[in-house]
C-alpha cells in the first residue's frame, strides 16, 4: 500500500513539473585509464578522451608498494604490497573510500573484482588470497598455491595465478592456477588447479575476446624466456603455450578484436593474435616504449603502454598512446613510476 | 652479565683512584686568553681545571686559586674558537702563569646554545642529559639535527637535509662514523659522558674530511671528573648503570643499559586502527671509554650491543637479532707538529632463523678502518694579514669482509690539505681559507675542493660569510654490498660533490641575556647518493643532483640567573634538481625546538618541546608522513652529599611518533635516575 502511494505521489509531482512521458537516455559512461604509480604511491585517473584532466589520488598507507590495479565501474582496488592492505578507490570522487587491512606479511599483490561488493586479493608471502567486502571492509582468507600474485575473475570463478617463487624470490618451477569459487569462498569443485607451461613466475593474465585466459609466465627476469599460456576457463586446462616474448615480459591486456598485448621492459609492447594464434610482434619487434611495465586497451582499441621512467629522483613516467595500428599518437604524463594499469568505464550516477 | 660486571669493576678501579697531589697545599694559576691569530685578548672564555671554573676578564686575564697541586688539565672554551686543553704541573703553594691561545673556528658557532653564565660558551653536559640519556635522544630536534633510526637500529643524525651518512661525528677529535656504512650511531654515546657538543653545519669536508657533506658534530667528552655513578630505571623495562671518573690524566667510564623491550604502539588506520604491541624491540648495550691526557692524547672506546630487529610494524620480524661490537683507538699530539691516528674495528652479525617471508639468514661482517693525519703549523703573513697555516696530509684505509659485502672489500684514500687563519691589523675581521686534494681507490683524477670563511665581529654583533665546495666518496656499503634478490651494485656510482655552497650568518647579543642567531645557506650538491629502485624495481645506490637551501634561527634568553630559555627553527629545502623537484625522501623541511630550564634552589625543572615537520617517504613528494611534536618534562633535586635524583617524562602527550613510516617509538616513558658523585 505504501509503495502504491509513493508511486502515485511521484506521478503527481512529475506531472506538476511538466516532465515528459519519455525517459531521457543516460549519458555515456566515462572511460578512464587507471595507472598505479608505485614510487609516488598514487593512482592516476585519466579520462581517455580528456587526458589533460587527469587526477592523481594518493593511496596513503604506511609502507606501500603498489604495483597493480583492478577496477569495476566506479571502484578500483589497489593492493598496497608491503603495506599488507588494499586501497579501495572511489573513481567518481577520486578519493580513497577505505583501506582494508590484510594479514601481517601478506605482501598484498594482484586483485580481481567479483561483483559490486566482493574482491579477491593475493597474499603472496603467506600463500593465500583474501576475500574482501570492499564496502564493509570484512575479510576472510582462502589458501592458494605458492606465491599467488595475480588474479582474474571470469566465468564465475576466480583464477589465482601462483608465481611459484622460492625463498629467494626466484622461480622454483612452473606456475599454476588455483580456481576458487567465490560462491563458496573455497577451492572450486572439479578441477581446482591448472598447470602452466614455462619457467614459472606468472603474475599477469587477461581474458581475451575469445573468452580464453591468457597468462604470462615471466620466468627469470634476467635470463629466462617468457611464455604465454592459453587457458580454457571452462575446461580448466591449458590449451596452448607460446614462446617468442624474450626475457622479462610482464603485463597482459586484451582488446575486443582478437588481440592480446604484452608489455616488456626490454621489448616494449608486443602483440599476440587470437585468431591466428601467432605472435605478431614478439621479441625484437615490439613497439618501442622505454621501460615498459604495463599495457592497457580502451574500448576504441587504443593501446596504452606505460613508461616507468627512472622511478626515482622525482621524474614522472608516462603512457604512450598507440592507435589500432600501434602507431604512437601521443603521450600522457602520469606520476612517478607507473607500473600497473587498467581501463574501466564509469557509468553515470 | 659477567662481561658487564668486569667492565664496571674496571671502571670502578680507575674511577676510585685518588689523586695523590690532592692532599697537598693549593697552587694558583694566573693566565691570559688571547686569539691565536690576532693576539687580541679574548673575554668571556670559560677556563676549567677539574671542578674549578672561571671566566676571562675583558683583558683576557683569569685567576684560578686553590688549585690542587700536581698535574692538572686546563680546559678553555669560547664561542667562535676551538676548545683547547693544556696540561700544567703545579707546585704546592706556588703561582703558575700561562698564556692560552684560542684558535678561531672558521664558522662562528652561533648554533651553540648558551647555557651557563653570560659569556659562557656551549651546550653543557647537564643540558644534554636533560634532553636525553644518549646523544641520539639529546640531539634530536636540536638546531635542525634530526635522528633517523629504523626500529632498534643505529641512530644517525641528519643535518640540513643530509643523509645519515653525510654527517661526520668526531668524539674528542676522532671520527666514530662506521667505516662500512658511514653512519655514526649516536645512541652509543651517553650524554652523561659528554662535556659539550658543537655543530658545524654545511659542507665541511675540506677541513673535516669524509662524510662531512651535511655538517660536523664535535663531541667533547668530560675530563677531570670526580668518581661518580648513576643508575636509572624506566618504563618498558629500561634499566641502566654508568660509572666514571678521573684519576690524574686518566678518565674512564663504563656503562650498561637495557633498552625498552616490548611496548604498545598505535596501529595506523590502514592496518585497522587500535593498539598493538611492538615486539622484539629491546636490547642490551655495553660501553666503555678510556682517555689519557698529556702530550700524547689517547682515546679508547668500545661498545657491544645485542638487540632485536623488530622490522616494520606491517611486516614484523619477531626472531631477527643483531649483535654489534666496535673498538676505537685514537692518539693525537698537538703543537707545531700535529699528528693524529685512529683505528676502528667492527664486527656485526644479523640473523633471523625464521623470517616471515624469504630465506633464513645469518650474516657476519667484520673489518677495520684506520685514519692517519700529519700536519705542520707555520706562521704566515700576507699583504698585512697575519696568522697561521697548517699544511698536512691525511690517509685512511678500510678493509671489510663477510656476508653482507663482497669478499675483501677495501678502500683507501689520501689527501693533501692546506688550512689557514688570517686577520688584518684591525682584528674585527678574520679570514680562513682552506683547500684539499683527494684521491682514493678507483678515482681517475684527484678531486680539489676549497672553502673560505670570513668573519667580522664588533661588540655584540658577529657576521659570517662562507663559500666553498666539498667532496666525499661513496661509503663501502654502497660500493661493495653483496648483490641479492632485488639489489644490484651500481658500477657507475660517483662520489658526492658539493659543487658550491654559500652561507651567511648573523649573531647578535641583544642585552638582557638575550641572543639571536640567524643563518642562511644555498648550495648545489651533485651526485647525492640515494638508494632507489630502477624501472625493474631493482634497488641500488644511485646519484642524484640536489639543490639545498634554507636557514636557521636561534634564540636564547637568560631571564634570571636560574631561569633561561632557548629555541630555534630551521628550514631545509633539499630538492631534486629537476623542474618542480620534490623534497628528497625523509628530509623534514622544518624543525622547531624550544626549552625552558628553571633552577630554584636545589630543584631544577625543565621542559622541552620539539617538532619535526612532515617527511616524504618517496621521491615523488606524495603521501607525506605527518609532522609530529614531542613534549618532555623533567624534575631533579640535589639531595646533598653528592646525591642527585631526577625524574623525567618523555613524550608526555604520548604521540608515539614515527620518523620513518612503520617504525614507531615507545611513546610516553618515565625514567628515574639516581646519581652519586664522590664529593
Amino acid at each position: 500500500m505504501m509503495r502504491r502511494t509513493s508511486f502515485a505521489a511521484v506521478a503527481v509531482v512529475a506531472v506538476a513539473l511538466g516532465c515528459s512521458d519519455t525517459i531521457a537516455p543516460l549519458p555515456d559512461p566515462q572511460e578512464v585509464l587507471l595507472a598505479v604509480n608505485s614510487t609516488a604511491n598514487t593512482l592516476s585517473i585519466v579520462p581517455v578522451d580528456a587526458p589533460n584532466s587527469a587526477v592523481q589520488v594518493p593511496l596513503g598507507g604506511t609502507t606501500p608498494t603498489p604495483t597493480g590495479v583492478s577496477a569495476r565501474e566506479g571502484i578500483a582496488i589497489v593492493p598496497l604490497g608491503l603495506d599488507n592492505a588494499v586501497a579501495v578507490v572511489d573513481l567518481r570522487s577520486a578519493t580513497i573510500m577505505r583501506t582494508v587491512p590484510l594479514p601481517d606479511n601478506s605482501g598484498a599483490t594482484g586483485s580481481a573484482i567479483v561483483d559490486d561488493s566482493i574482491a579477491y586479493v593475493g597474499n603472496p608471502n603467506i600463500n593465500s588470497v583474501s576475500r574482501i567486502n570492499y564496502l564493509t571492509g570484512a575479510t576472510s582468507e582462502v589458501p592458494a598455491g605458492v606465491y599467488p600474485s595475480g588474479l582474474v575473475f571470469t566465468r564465475g570463478k576466480v583464477f589465482v595465478i601462483n608465481a611459484n617463487l622460492d625463498e629467494t624470490f626466484s622461480p622454483a618451477g612452473p606456475s599454476w592456477l588455483t580456481v576458487i569459487d567465490p560462491a563458496t569462498n573455497a577451492a572450486s569443485s572439479g578441477v581446482d588447479s591448472i598447470p602452466l607451461t614455462g619457467e614459472g613466475n606468472a603474475a599477469y593474465a587477461a581474458v581475451g575476446s575469445d573468452g580464453l585466459l591468457y597468462v604470462m609466465s615471466t620466468g627469470n627476469y634476467f635470463s629466462g624466456e617468457g611464455r604465454l599460456s592459453v587457458v580454457d576457463p571452462l575446461a580448466r586446462t591449458e590449451v596452448a603455450s607460446f614462446a617468442g616474448f624474450g626475457t622479462g615480459p610482464g603485463n597482459v591486456a586484451a582488446d575486443a578484436d582478437a588481440r592480446v598485448f604484452i608489455s616488456s621492459y626490454t621489448e616494449g609492447v608486443m602483440e599476440f593474435n587470437l585468431d591466428s594464434n601467432k605472435v605478431i610482434r614478439g621479441a625484437g619487434h615490439g613497439v618501442p616504449v622505454p621501460s615498459n611495465a604495463s599495457v592497457a586497451v580502451d574500448s576504441k582499441g587504443r593501446v596504452y603502454g606505460l613508461e616507468t621512467g627512472p622511478c626515482s629522483g622525482g621524474q614522472v613516467g608516462k603512457a604512450h598512446v598507440l592507435d589500432t595500428d600501434l602507431a604512437e599518437t601521443g603521450t600522457i604524463m602520469l606520476d612517478e613510476c607507473p607500473v600497473g594499469s587498467a581501463v574501466v568505464q564509469i557509468p553515470p550516477e | 652479565m659477567s662481561r658487564l660486571l668486569a667492565l664496571l669493576a674496571a671502571a670502578l678501579v680507575l674511577a676510585g683512584r685518588s689523586t695523590p697531589a690532592a692532599a697537598q697545599g693549593p697552587a694558583r694559576v694566573l693566565g691570559r686568553v688571547v686569539d691565536e691569530v690576532t693576539e687580541r685578548p679574548v673575554a668571556g672564555a670559560e677556563i676549567r681545571a677539574g671542578e674549578l671554573q672561571v671566566s676571562s676578564a675583558d683583558d683576557g686575564s683569569f685567576v684560578l686559586g686553590n688549585v690542587p697541586p700536581g698535574r692538572i688539565e686546563l680546559r678553555v672554551r669560547r664561542i667562535g674558537y676551538a676548545p683547547t686543553r693544556e696540561v700544567l704541573e703545579l707546585l704546592p703553594g706556588l703561582e703558575r702563569s700561562v698564556r692560552v691561545a684560542l684558535e678561531p673556528l672558521p664558522v662562528r658557532l652561533d648554533s651553540l646554545t648558551a647555557t651557563a653564565a653570560p659569556g659562557a660558551i656551549a651546550i653543557a653536559g647537564p643540558d644534554l642529559e636533560r634532553r636525553g640519556g644518549d646523544l641520539a635522544r639529546a640531539l634530536d630536534g636540536w638546531e635542525g639535527v634530526v635522528i633517523r633510526r629504523a626500529g632498534n637500529g643505529p641512530a644517525a643524525p641528519q643535518v640540513r637535509g643530509s643523509a645519515p651518512d653525510e654527517v661526520l661525528v668526531l668524539v674528542d677529535g676522532f671520527p666514530v662514523n662506521d667505516p662500512l656504512t658511514g653512519r655514526a650511531d649516536l645512541s652509543r654515546i651517553s650524554s652523561r659522558e659528554v662535556e659539550a657538543v658543537t655543530l658545524l653545519p654545511g659542507a665541511q669536508t675540506v677541513r673535516a674530511g669524509n662524510r662531512a657533506v651535511g655538517g660536523v658534530l664535535l663531541v667533547e667528552t668530560r675530563r677531570d671528573v670526580r668518581p661518580e655513578g648513576s643508575t636509572w630505571t624506566g618504563s618498558h623495562g629500561a634499566l641502566g648503570l654508568r660509572l666514571g671518573g678521573s684519576a690524574g690524566p686518566v678518565t674512564a667510564s663504563a656503562s650498561a643499559e637495557r633498552q625498552a623491550a616490548d611496548f604498545p604502539y598505535t596501529v595506523p588506520d590502514v592496518r585497522g586502527g587500535g593498539e598493538g604491541v611492538r615486539r622484539n624491540a629491546g636490547g642490551e648495550q655495553w660501553g666503555a671509554a678510556l682517555a689519557l691526557a698529556g702530550p700524547v692524547e689517547v682515546v679508547l672506546r668500545g661498545t657491544l650491543a645485542d638487540r632485536g630487529l623488530p622490522g616494520t610494524t606491517t611486516n614484523p620480524t619477531p626472531n631477527a637479532r643483531a649483535e654489534d661490537r666496535s673498538v676505537l683507538l685514537g692518539a693525537r699530539t698537538t703543537g707545531r707538529l700535529l699528528s693524529a691516528a685512529s683505528v676502528q674495528w667492527l664486527e656485526a652479525r644479523a640473523s633471523d632463523p625464521a623470517p616471515p617471508s624469504g630465506a633464513a639468514y645469518d650474516a657476519y661482517t667484520h673489518g677495520v678502518g684506520a685514519t692517519a693525519e700529519l700536519g705542520y703549523r707555520v706562521p704566515v703573513s700576507l699583504a698585512g694579514w697575519r696568522g697561521t697555516a697548517v699544511a698536512g696530509a691525511e690517509g685512511r684505509g678500510n678493509r671489510f669482509a663477510g656476508d653482507a659485502i663482497r669478499a675483501d672489500a677495501s678502500f683507501s684514500q689520501a689527501a693533501l690539505k692546506l688550512d689557514a687563519r688570517l686577520a688584518p691589523r684591525t682584528p674585527a675581521w678574520s679570514l680562513a681559507p682552506a683547500a684539499r686534494l683527494d684521491v682514493w681507490t678507483g678515482s681517475t683524477t684527484p678531486r680539489l675542493s676549497a672553502r673560505i670563511d670570513a668573519g667580522w665581529q664588533r661588540g655584540p654583533t658577529a657576521l659570517t660569510l662562507a663559500v666553498g665546495s666539498g667532496v666525499t666518496p661513496p661509503v663501502l656499503a654502497d660500493l661493495f654490498f653483496r648483490e641479492g634478490v632485488g639489489v644490484r651494485l651500481n658500477p657507475d656510482l660517483r662520489p658526492e660533490r658539493v659543487r658550491w655552497e654559500v652561507e651567511a650568518g648573523l649573531r647578535q647579543e641583544l642585552g638582557g641575556g638575550a641572543t639571536v642567531g640567524l643563518r642562511g645557506f644555498v648550495g648545489r650538491v651533485a651526485d647525492m647518493i640515494v638508494w632507489a629502485p630502477d624501472f625493474r624495481f631493482i634497488w641500488s645506490p644511485r646519484n642524484f643532483d640536489v639543490l639545498r637551501r634554507g636557514g636557521e634561527l636561534t634564540l636564547g634568553w637568560r631571564a634570571r640567573e636560574n631561569l633561561r630559555a632557548s629555541g630555534g627553527a630551521t628550514y631545509s629545502a633539499v630538492t631534486y634538481d629537476t623542474p618542480g623537484g620534490a623534497q628528497v625522501l625523509y628530509r623534514p623541511r622544518v624543525t622547531y625546538d624550544a626549552s625552558v630550564i628553571w633552577s630554584p634552589g636545589p630543584w631544577t625543572a625543565d621542559l622541552r618541546w620539539h617538532r619535526i615537520g612532515r617527511r616524504f617517504p618517496n621521491s615523488a613528494g606524495t603521501n607525506p608522513r605527518p609532522a609530529f611534536s614531542l613534549l618532555d618534562v623533567g624534575l631533579e633535586r640535589r639531595l646533598g652529599a653528592g646525591l642527585g635524583l631526577r625524574g623525567e617524562v618523555r613524550d608526555l602527550t604520548d604521540r608515539r611518533a614515527e620518523f620513518l613510516a612503520a617504525y614507531p617509538t615507545p611513546g610516553r616513558s618515565v625514567t628515574l635516575t639516581l646519581t652519586l658523585a664522590v664529593p
